[in-house]
């Protein structure tokens, strides 16, 4: 009120200086807008009146804006007060800067604002100040927020406006008085917020406060406040109009117990507290904690209590929880695998032990058991030793200390002598300000584990020395056969460091043209069509010389069949691989020379059974190769020669065997061989190794000239026995025939006739004995040579007169003796055939040299025959002939034909027909 | 008493044999000889082979041996005795002979010793052959 005064005062003075009228107008709007109040207010407004000076400065010194502003809404005046909140007259009048201060106002002004003057500041003030001009009247506190600049900082101000309309020497003005309420805003806002708390609170609050009153039959009236209707699900009302409902709400269970709880409370002026179940309205049961206080005793004899409920269902729920937890949490500990052994810090000594550790330590909780004998009681030792366990490094005491270890070295013997090795972890137990309340322990035997560990270990060491020293390459790959890891071996193999080689594919070794062959081979691997494959392969050294190496890869696979790993294992079979080849090539060559020889070469046993055969033994056999190698040799050959050929087998060793014998083949054909053998070493034992010739052919042709030359020599022979028994025998016999006569006394005839015909018949039997003799080697043809003794021959038969002989013989020298002998055999029995057989009556004989050679040729006129068709006895004299001749290396030929007589031709070689030693 | 002539046919191919057989079986027994043969052909040409008693027949001869003409000869005159006369101590088989029909024997070399006997006994139909002879 005092400012609205003074602004009046102060705008009276303000204006009036020069008039007067204006002054005294203003002062009066403003008697009329602010009402005054106090008697104070009128003694100002008598010294308004009075001094127009004293007016001026309370206008300039007022502390409340004041502004004057004209019909074109143009600052006119304005005071200390507004120059302190920023307006600033120059800056506004000029018309620029727009937005601070006063310049805010006078923009809203002549702008259009946004045309919602219940949110604008600037709407609200633009029609406060037309409407004022419009209605000539004041209008007040209209509430305006603006933005002034100070010292460059923005403040907010809310300013209640009041306007008032004035004239000034006719001109129309409107006064506007500016209230700052700011501060007062804010404290009523501050006010509205904290209001609104308290509500949420006693909103949030659950408790309620009740209030009965008993007497000796029970409540006669209760009180309950609203929140009664959270907990218990009855409204304050219902509890108002039925009395007895606080207590039949209580769990029929806790009914007994808090009836008591309430005869206690009369006695006691004290708190009394008791936590029981009620039943809501909705059935449910909710615990509540339920305080008790009494009030007092009235004069109708009435009892009045307070209380206070209070719901603790979530607390009851989370301790049985928790109990249940507790619970949980014994039996887990109890069979936990692991035994569970617990020390606390305040009482030094444990405090826990489950089933487990009860076990494993022999005994449970000991009285007595301390930090310092802890050792002693549980009977801890170092493992191995009769050393009792340090008890400042059992991990149950680094706990209580507050560290965390590990120890796998302790062994706790049994009251029964047994010692268990324990592997214990320990750990302290802190509670929630992190102070150390406990020491856990959790331990387990591993007296198994660490004798598996042992061998573990001393079989990993064994695997690893056989790996990092093994003459053999070994190397893992994962499954696409990047290389993991090698062994020194395998790097040496292939002339690559690990660290060349691990990383890279396993086919930087391979051989370009072995590629396919490999992929095939890993195909079968990933098919699992085997687990692990063996092959001889060529690898490229790091240097590019070639490798070649046995090579076996295996795979390992995860459960589902998966390839997670190869392992190759190489060995280097270079030499092996060359001195192989050399072999295959040799034997190879062998083999040739075994199969394509023309002997049949068969392998035995030292007993005969059949253990190889080249392919002209099958051919020459008849018997398929299976069939062969079933048979024994000694049971193929000719009965006779089966003990000599066993002899020579076993005998074999001291000698070269060199058999004749003959066998029936698989064809029934009777096969002569010739057999040699030797012993050899064939797959590893002692063998013989035959070679068989056949020479059925040439035991056929022996066997002929045999049979021939027995023939002639019996021809011979008869001839000869029949010269001779017939030649001379009868003659012998008759000479002896006479001799019996004439020794005979009694004889009839004359003696000397007698013996006159014995001599006669001796001389007969000399002439006899001479031609015998000159058959069975001519006289002639050692005396003569050839022609002579063919001629002298030929003339006998001359004189017989049935044939003619032409015999034309030109040798300039005498022939060898047994060439003579042979030809003249084989001229005597050509003539012999000829007369015999052929019944020629012409012979023709040439006998002469030519270039060396000795050519004989014979003609008969005779009838001939076919070479084929001839018959035994002539074919045979024949092949006598032949075989005479060819046995001087001669060759003997034959032409003939039925009715075109026959031609002999006979041609022997220089050196056999000639003498060493020349006539000449 | 006069014994009754016996007429015999020598068959040899030894002419000297012949002779000296001849010579020696007439004068000294005084057997008419009334035919000679020097073999098969010879032999069957002879007119008066039936007329013989006894014919006197080498085994080995050059064309056709005594076997042969004996057993031809014994199927016209199946009644006639012939002795075998031999060389051939060897050649002689008891069994053979007897089957070809011969009733008996006699080597040439012991001719002059068992002739007489041979004749005699064959022509009393008795067989006469050697001792030493093959069965």
């Amino acid at each position: 009120m005092w400012m609205n005064v003074f602004v009046g005062v102060f705008l009276g003075f303000l204006l009036c200086k020069s008039w007067q009228p204006l002054i005294k107008k203003i002062t009066e709007s403003f008697f009329q807008n602010f009402k005054i109040e106090s008697s104070e207010s009128k003694d100002s407004c008598i010294i308004i009146n009075g001094g127009e000076q004293l007016l001026e400065s309370i206008f300039e010194n007022a502390p409340v804006p004041m502004l004057l502003i004209n019909k074109q809404t143009e600052l006119i005046m304005m005071n200390k007060a507004a120059l302190e909140i920023g307006i600033d007259t120059e800056k506004e009048f000029s018309g620029k800067g727009p937005g601070y201060s006063l310049g805010c106002i006078s923009a809203s002004i002549n702008e259009k604002g946004c045309g919602d003057s219940a949110e604008c500041s600037r709407c609200r003030l633009r029609l406060t100040i037309q409407d004022t001009f419009k209605t000539k009247t004041s209008k007040n506190k209209v509430p305006v927020i603006f933005v002034a600049c100070k010292n460059s900082t923005d403040i907010s101000y809310n300013f209640l406006i009041s306007t008032s309309y004035i004239e000034i020497q006719n001109a129309p003005m409107v006064l506007m008085v500016m209230e700052d309420v700011t501060s007062i805003i804010k404290a009523e806002k501050a006010l509205i917020e904290s209001e609104f708390r308290y509500k949420q609170i006693t909103r949030a609050i659950t408790d309620y406060i009740y209030t009965i009153l008993v007497d000796d039959n029970g409540a006669i009236s209760t009180h309950h406040t609203p929140a009664c209707f959270k907990i218990t699900g009855y409204q304050a009302e219902e509890f108002e109009s039925n009395p007895g409902l606080w207590l039949d709400i209580v769990y029929e269970k806790d009914r007994s117990d808090f009836v008591l709880f309430l005869k206690n409370a009369k006695t006691s002026s004290e708190k009394n507290l008791m936590e029981h179940r009620i039943i809501r309205k909705d059935g449910r049961v909710c615990w509540i904690s339920n305080v008790l206080v009494l009030k007092g005793f009235r004069k109708d004899k009435t009892i009045q209590y307070d209380g206070i409920i209070h719901d603790i269902t979530e607390r009851k729920l989370a301790e049985e929880a928790l109990e249940n937890q507790n619970k949980l949490f014994n039996t887990m500990l109890d069979n936990l695998p692991i035994g569970i052994f617990m020390m606390s810090v305040q009482e030094g000594k444990p405090i826990q032990a489950n089933r487990h550790a009860k076990e494993l330590m022999g005994r449970g909780i000991v009285d007595g058991a301390g930090l310092s004998n802890l050792n002693e009681v549980y009977d801890a030792y170092v493992a191995g030793t009769d050393q009792l366990y340090p008890v400042e490094k059992m991990p149950i005491v680094r706990g209580l200390e507050g560290y965390e270890s590990h120890v796998d070295n302790m062994e706790i013997e049994h009251p029964d002598g047994k010692r268990i090795l324990l592997e214990v972890f320990g750990c302290p137990v802190f509670d929630k300000d992190n102070n150390i309340v406990a020491s856990l322990v959790g331990f387990c035997d591993i007296t198994q584990r660490k004798n598996d560990e042992f061998a573990l270990r001393e079989s990993e060491r064994k695997l690893s020395i056989i790996f990092e020293y093994s003459h053999i390459g070994i190397s893992l790959s994962d499954e696409n056969g990047n290389i993991q890891y090698m062994n020194p071996a395998f790097c040496q193999l292939l002339g690559y460091q690990p660290d060349q080689a691990i990383g890279q594919n396993f086919r930087i070794f391979t051989d370009p043209d072995d590629v396919e062959s490999e992929i095939k081979i890993i195909h079968k691997l990933r098919n699992r069509e085997t687990d692990s494959v063996s092959f001889e392969k060529k690898y490229i050294r790091h240097s590019g010389l070639e490798i070649w190496v046995q090579m076996q890869v295996s795979c390992f696979r995860d459960i589902h069949g998966n390839i997670t790993n190869f392992i190759a294992i190489i060995e280097d079979i270079s030499e092996r691989k060359k001195s192989i080849d050399l072999l295959k090539a040799s034997e190879e060559k062998f083999r040739n020379i075994f199969n394509t020889s023309n002997d049949a070469i068969l392998i035995t046993d030292t007993k005969g059974n059949i253990l190889e055969v080249n392919n002209i033994t099958i051919e020459h056999s008849g018997y398929p190769l299976d069939v062969l190698k079933k048979l024994n040799i000694v049971e193929m050959v000719d009965i006779n020669d089966r003990e000599p050929i066993k002899h020579q087998l076993e005998n074999i060793k001291d000698q070269k065997g060199f058999i004749q014998t003959s066998y029936v083949n698989g064809r029934g054909e009777k096969l002569y061989i010739e057999v040699v053998g030797h012993t050899i070493n064939y797959d590893g034992r002692e063998a013989i190794l035959m070679i068989s010739r056949d020479i059925s052919e040439r035991k056929i042709m022996q066997q002929k000239i045999l049979n021939a030359i027995i023939e002639a020599e019996e021809k011979e022979r008869t001839f000869f026995s029949q010269e001779l028994h017939d030649g001379i025998g009868p003659i012998l016999s008759t000479i002896k025939l006479y001799l019996q006569w004439i020794q005979n006394p009694d004889t009839k005839s004359d003696k000397s006739i007698l013996l006159d015909e014995a001599l006669n018949t001796i001389e007969e039997a000399i002439i006899s004995v001479k031609e015998i003799s000159n058959k069975l080697s001519p006289n002639v043809l050692k005396k003569f040579g050839l022609g002579t003794a063919i001629n002298s021959f030929v003339k006998k038969l001359e004189n017989l007169g049935n044939v003619k002989f032409s015999i034309d013989v030109q040798l300039s020298e005498r022939l060898r003796p047994e060439i003579e002998i042979m030809l003249y055999r084989v001229l005597v029995e050509a003539i012999n055939n000829s007369l015999k057989y052929a019944e020629a009556s012409l012979i023709k004989i040439d006998i002469k040299t030519d270039s060396g050679s000795l050519l004989v040729s014979y003609f008969d006129n005779g009838k001939g025959f076919k070479i084929d068709e001839l018959e035994n006895n002539f074919g045979n004299g024949l092949f006598n002939m032949q075989n005479r001749v060819t046995t001087c290396e001669g060759s003997f030929v034959v032409k003939s034909n039925r009715g075109e007589g026959t031609e002999i031709k006979i041609v022997i070689p220089e050196h056999k027909f000639l003498k060493t030693v020349s006539l000449s | 008493m006069v014994a009754k002539e016996i007429k015999i046919i020598i068959v040899d191919d030894n002419l000297v044999f012949r002779n000296v057989a001849r010579n020696f079986l007439q004068s000294e027994f005084n057997y008419r000889i009334i035919g000679e043969a020097s073999g098969g052909k010879e032999f069957f040409t002879l007119p008066n082979i039936h007329q013989a008693n006894i014919i006197l027949m080498d085994l080995q001869m050059p064309e056709v041996d005594g076997y042969y003409i004996t057993k031809e000869m014994l199927k016209d005159y199946n009644y006639m005795k012939v002795i075998a006369i031999t060389m051939h101590t060897e050649k002689a088989y008891l069994q053979e002979l007897i089957r070809v029909g011969f009733k008996g024997c006699v080597f040439k070399p012991d001719f002059y010793k068992n002739i007489q006997d041979a004749i005699i006994s064959v022509n009393s139909n008795k067989y006469y052959f050697p001792q030493q002879i093959n069965l």
